[in-house]
């Protein structure tokens, strides 16, 4: 049942041609359609506002960038976790940096999360990024370590 | 993001992938994922491929990047099991880098990529090291030096385990084959951990000690750089072929312990080889040997103190190094005495050896290629795993390489044995219909019907031979189905004699000339069933009160049973044969064996049946343990098999219309057994490669009425749909590597607990049915005891932990048919007549691992050591079942481990019933959900939805696409897959091999 939830939010997010999908994009996509997301919203389930999704929206807002990595921990550890992850740093400024890359990773987020930060300001690029990489969902699937409840 | 950002590009990136319960990661922290949530996370990654459009939306997959060859999860990239480390970073980051740089500058990119998996080519360092052996002034060994020098190339294993192999081409002493007999040998060694040095030894032109001297020189150079190479100096073999192996051999007999030589860090070392791998060797300078090698070697008049010492079989002392060898008994070049005499010299002085005897491949065992070849290098690491040189787990990889050849191939498939079809050349799957009316126009009517709707091709009853049956019986033999004929309710259940009259076997030689497969069908023969059981209760259980009228029909001439109770199993095996032998001489040699209610394939086949029948459904459980028996029994006897399901639950049967008492019995499509249970018991039938499948009754349960205008009912429309997909999907030949041998007087019987249904069980008896119905098919045995009032259908079909993997024998296996299974588990208390310990013995010379009880080593006694020096036997350390309390034939551990051992695909997850066919093209793997669908035999039959089964697959080889028949789903290659199959239903994934 997870994945097709998965699959929908996802296809809720995306440019695809499907009809269904098509329906959906305008409810969530951060058109004037819906108000901006309130934590506590049924399609934005977990409070997401931290330090470091205003830092990002701020980021957003004011520079240029070509390329944007919108991911969980996994793209966030590329360069800024830290602590045991410093070393990753490394990768970030060899294949990143030259690219003027934005890191949008946020640790332990599932793609709601992630969904709400877009249309919390995430995506309010000055200029469009040539590219933007999309590595999320791993945070959904887990039944262990990101316990959640809701799923619909 | 479309919105705000038209002429933005998205990549996305598939879920990476993560550890599960059996991985074990590195550090602190480590995730370990469940079955669930991998499943979840491999079907969630190939939902979103579907997102990729090539145009603004991409998709990239990275995810082997982060696995080993075998699957799991590379550690070093992802020590968590979750998160990439900084070497797994940087490797997914470096992986997107092309499509990433192309996107960012605007040019084409596939709307899907995928990485593809690390090659096994990545375990061996790419950049072999070459060095010439002598620096320059390599002796000739008559006190001067050649100016040409030999040279070695070493191939270091990039996760070596500490061995090495000095390999030594062949060439007859006149040439280097440094191809398939150097550098492969290198690359495939270096696959197993192995570091493999490729010897070009120089020629020696009559120069008889140049290339001995290079051999040894070799060992010493390895040991020298033991630090530098990651090398153990304690297990440094060497491996060489035909006249390679000739010098390998010499190397292995003429050593020392090295001198010190002012200038020369390598010759203080040992040239002593720690063992010696011999292929297709030359051994013997003598008149055995190789003329040309000879020739090479000595020149045209060597003194016959030079031929003895270049005459391995002669040098062999008990400090030669220990040796393998292989050679195929039909090797015209080399004859196979030479390695015979080498293992034979080797044995007198107490040294280890072991000779692969390989049926046929000639010198060069096919070209370096095929289930020969493969057969000595799986060999091979076993022994050295045996030896310790090796860590187990290679030996495990190189068993699991054994299964590649030992599969049929497809070749096999276009001409049996594997499958046998009811009669030669009739290629087809037959689905019966049951019950067709007599008359020639019922018949015809029907036939036309079944072609029209897909129900089938081919009866099981049909009408059967009579004085009026001659148009009919034309008209059959124009069509060309198999018929199956009931002889009447009393010969059918009850063994009475059928009486035949010119015109009935008239009929029947016209269906014969016309090459129709006809049986009669003989019944639950048996102790049981049949008047064969010496207490006057079972007598009436069958025949009530009229058991007297019937008794006359009951005894055959001089058939002992009858009258008592046989002393032991061979005796009453004696009196069910010879009342078996008497039935189908009444039945004229025509017989369709068809039990359920005992486990008598095997007798069945060796006894002459025409097709080795069984019944499941009903009260029958331990369905899977009887399909096992059957196509043991198919292989063994050839004869084809078949596969009858009944319609019958409990006092109650599926017929059409609503739910209605008739009787005292339930009737109505709802009534007898759900639509779910006939589906997956008429695919896994088909699956499991019986010939036939009939659905009984069927002629009343398919259609609202029997005639016209024929409309189909559910369980018509079912039918139907599953004998289309039938057709039009192969199923290949089971794999079944494992045979399960029972002794040849065992009479297995799982319904009555009791060998042949009336023998007090020993303890080895007790071992057998626990194996089968306890750790095979758990929870397979107790329909007619105890049924689960809940789930009522569910032990008809049982989740298996290991898969069906297969077949069961007897000890009366006639020969060639054991030594073509890779793994044999003796079972309860066996004999060990002559007959079968010279198919055992020949079975392990062809390399079978045979795993053995105490029991069976006591049994065997001085024996024994006999039998295991013919190849591996393995005796089992003894387990007891905590929830029996009693010994078991093996334990669940080691059956687990085997399963890993031989199945080319790995199925965790979600506990379901999984077995693996081979085809022309790759495997297929057959995944039954037998949960969900609840059934009682007196209502309508209720589905959880929720109760869909998460499986995760793994090739072990790979492979270039696989696709699940029924959802159509298709999954990209490399890492595993994730399946979900629905509940009570049954999924097939189809992998297509990578071509060779």
């Amino acid at each position: 049942m997870r994945t097709r939830i998965l699959l929908s939010t996802l296809l809720a997010f995306l440019p695809v041609a499907a009809g269904a999908a098509d329906a959906a994009a305008p409810a969530v996509a951060g058109v004037p359609a819906k108000p901006s997301p309130r934590a506590g919203d049924a399609d934005f389930p977990m409070p997401s506002p931290s330090a470091r999704h205003a830092e990002k929206v701020a980021a957003v807002r004011s520079g240029r960038f070509d390329l944007a990595l919108i991911g969980d921990s996994i793209t966030h550890t590329v360069g800024e976790l830290g602590g045991k992850y410093e070393p990753l740093r490394a990768v970030w400024d060899k294949h990143f940096v030259p690219r003027r890359a934005i890191n949008l990773g946020h640790n332990g987020q599932r793609t709601e999360n992630i969904l709400w930060n877009l249309a919390d300001g995430e995506l309010d690029f000055v200029v469009s990024p040539k590219v933007v990489v999309v590595l999320i969902g791993t945070n959904n699937s887990d039944d262990r370590n990101f316990k959640k409840v809701h799923t619909a | 993001m479309r919105r705000r950002h038209p002429a933005t590009k998205v990549l996305v990136v598939r879920i990476f992938p993560r550890g599960g319960d059996g991985e074990a990661g590195t550090g602190s922290g480590i995730f370990h994922s469940s079955a669930k949530c991998i499943a979840t996370c491999l079907r969630a990654g190939e939902l979103t491929r579907k997102l990729a459009d090539g145009k603004n939306v991409f998709w990239i997959d990275v995810g082997n990047v982060f696995l080993r060859p075998d699957g799991t999860i590379d550690t070093d990239r992802m020590p968590d099991l979750l998160h990439p480390g900084l070497a797994g970073a940087e490797a997914w980051a470096e992986a997107i880098e092309p499509t990433l740089t192309r996107l960012m500058a605007g040019q084409a990119v596939p709307a899907a990529t995928v990485i593809p998996p690390r090659g096994s080519d990545v375990a061996v360092d790419p950049a072999p090291e070459k060095l010439a052996l002598w620096a320059g002034k390599a002796p000739d060994g008559a006190g001067s030096t050649d100016t040409a020098d030999a040279t070695i190339t070493v191939f270091r294993a990039a996760k070596p385990n500490g061995a090495a192999m000095v390999i030594c081409p062949g060439g007859g002493y006149g040439g280097l084959v440094t191809g398939a007999e150097g550098t492969g040998i290198a690359r495939w060694l270096g696959a197993h951990g192995i570091t493999g040095i490729v010897l070009e030894y120089r020629l020696p032109r009559g120069r008889r000690m140049v290339p001995l001297l290079d051999a040894q020189r070799a060992i010493r150079t390895a040991r020298a750089n033991a630090d530098r190479w990651g090398i153990d100096p304690g297990r440094i073999g060497i491996i060489g072929f035909s006249a390679g192996g000739h010098l390998a051999s010499t190397a292995a007999t003429h050593f020392d312990a090295g001198d010190a030589v002012p200038g020369d860090p390598v010759a203080r070392f040992s040239s002593r080889p720690d063992f010696s791998v011999l292929v297709y060797p030359v051994i013997s300078m003598g008149a055995k040997g190789h003329g040309g090698s000879r020739q090479n070697l000595l020149g045209p008049a060597p003194t016959a103190d030079q031929v003895r010492f270049f005459s391995s079989e002669e040098q062999v002392a008990a400090d030669t190094a220990p040796s393998y060898l292989a050679h195929a008994v039909d090797d015209r070049a080399v004859s196979i005495e030479n390695s015979r005499m080498f293992a034979a010299a080797l044995g007198t002085k107490g040294v280890a050896s072991r000779l692969l005897e390989l049926p046929s491949g000639d010198h060069g065992l096919d070209g370096y290629q095929g289930p020969m070849w493969d057969a000595w290098q799986s060999g091979a690491l076993r022994w050295l795993a045996e030896r310790k040189v090796v860590p187990a787990r290679d030996a495990a990889d190189a068993a699991r390489s054994a299964d590649r050849p030992s599969a049929p191939s497809a070749g096999d498939l276009a001409s049996g044995p594997q499958q046998v079809r009811l009669l030669p050349g009739h290629d087809e799957f037959v689905f019966s219909m049951y019950g067709v009316p007599g008359d020639l126009g019922s018949v015809r009517q029907m036939v036309d019907v079944m072609r029209e709707l897909d129900l089938g091709n081919g009866f099981d009853p049909g009408p059967g031979p009579g004085p009026d049956s001659g148009p009919v019986f034309d008209f059959l033999s124009k069509v060309g189905w198999p018929v199956v004929f009931y002889p009447g309710g009393e010969m059918q259940i009850k063994g009475g004699r059928g009486v035949f009259g010119p015109a009935q076997e008239a009929s029947l030689s016209a269906m014969d000339r016309a090459r129709i497969f006809t049986a009669y069908q003989l019944g639950e023969w048996g102790y049981y069933f049949h008047n064969l059981a010496p207490k006057a209760s079972w007598w009436h259980d069958v025949y009530g009160a009229d058991f007297e009228a019937h008794k006359h029909l009951m005894k055959p001439e001089g058939l002992a049973g009858f009258d008592r109770m046989p002393a032991d199993k061979k005796e009453a095996h004696d009196v069910v044969r010879d009342y078996f032998a008497s039935r189908s001489r009444d039945l004229l040699g025509r017989v369709i064996s068809v039990t359920g209610h005992s486990h008598y394939e095997a007798y069945a086949g060796a006894w002459g049946a025409r097709c080795i029948g069984l019944e499941v459904g009903e009260n029958i459980a331990f369905t899977q343990s009887k399909l096992a028996f059957a196509r043991g029994a198919s292989r063994s006897w050839q004869r084809p098999w078949s596969v009858q399901v009944s319609p019958w639950f409990g006092a109650s049967c599926t017929t059409s219309g609503p739910l209605r008492e008739e009787g005292g019995i339930m009737r109505g499509l709802d009534a007898g057994h759900s639509l779910s249970f006939y589906e997956r018991m008429w695919l896994h039938g088909w699956f499991a490669g019986a010939a036939m499948v009939t659905p009984e009754n069927s002629i009343a349960t398919f259609f609202e009425q029997p005639r016209a205008p024929w409309v189909l009912t559910s369980h018509g429309r079912k039918a139907a749909e599953v004998f289309r997909f039938m057709r039009t999907h192969e199923r290949g030949v089971p794999f079944t590597p494992v045979a399960v041998v029972l002794d040849r007087h065992a009479g297995y019987n799982g319904y009555m607990d009791k060998p042949w249904g009336i023998l007090p069980p020993t303890a080895g008896d007790r071992e057998v049915r626990d194996l089968f119905d306890r750790q095979l098919f758990p929870g397979s045995d107790h329909i007619h005891l105890r049924p689960d009032p809940e789930d009522p259908e569910s032990s008809y079909l049982r989740p298996t932990p290991i898969g069906e993997i297969l077949d069961v024998l007897l000890t009366s296996v006639p020969p060639e048919v054991l030594p073509s299974y890779p793994m044999i588990l003796l079972a309860g208390d066996i004999t060990f007549d002559d007959a079968f310990l010279s198919e055992l013995e020949k079975a392990l010379r062809r390399g079978s691992r045979v795993l053995i009880s105490a029991r069976h080593r006591e049994t065997l006694g001085s024996q024994f050591g006999r039998v295991a020096k013919q190849g591996a036997v393995e005796v089992l350390e003894p387990w007891t079942d905590p929830s029996t309390g009693r010994a078991t034939a093996i334990s669940n551990a080691r059956l687990a481990q085997l399963a890993e051992d031989v199945l080319p695909v790995e199925v965790t997850g979600d506990a379901v019933q999984h077995a693996v066919n081979r085809t022309a093209h790759g495997w297929v793997v057959e995944l039954v959900n037998d949960r969900g669908v609840i059934k009682k035999p007196r209502s309508p039959a209720v589905t959880d939805a929720s109760a869909v089964a998460h499986v995760v697959l793994r090739s072990k080889t790979p492979f270039a696409s696989a696709k699940e028949w029924r959802s159509g789903e298709v999954h990209s290659p490399g890492g595993p897959i994730a399946v979900e199959v629905p509940p009570g239903g049954t999924e097939f994934v189809e992998f297509t091999e990578v071509p060779r």
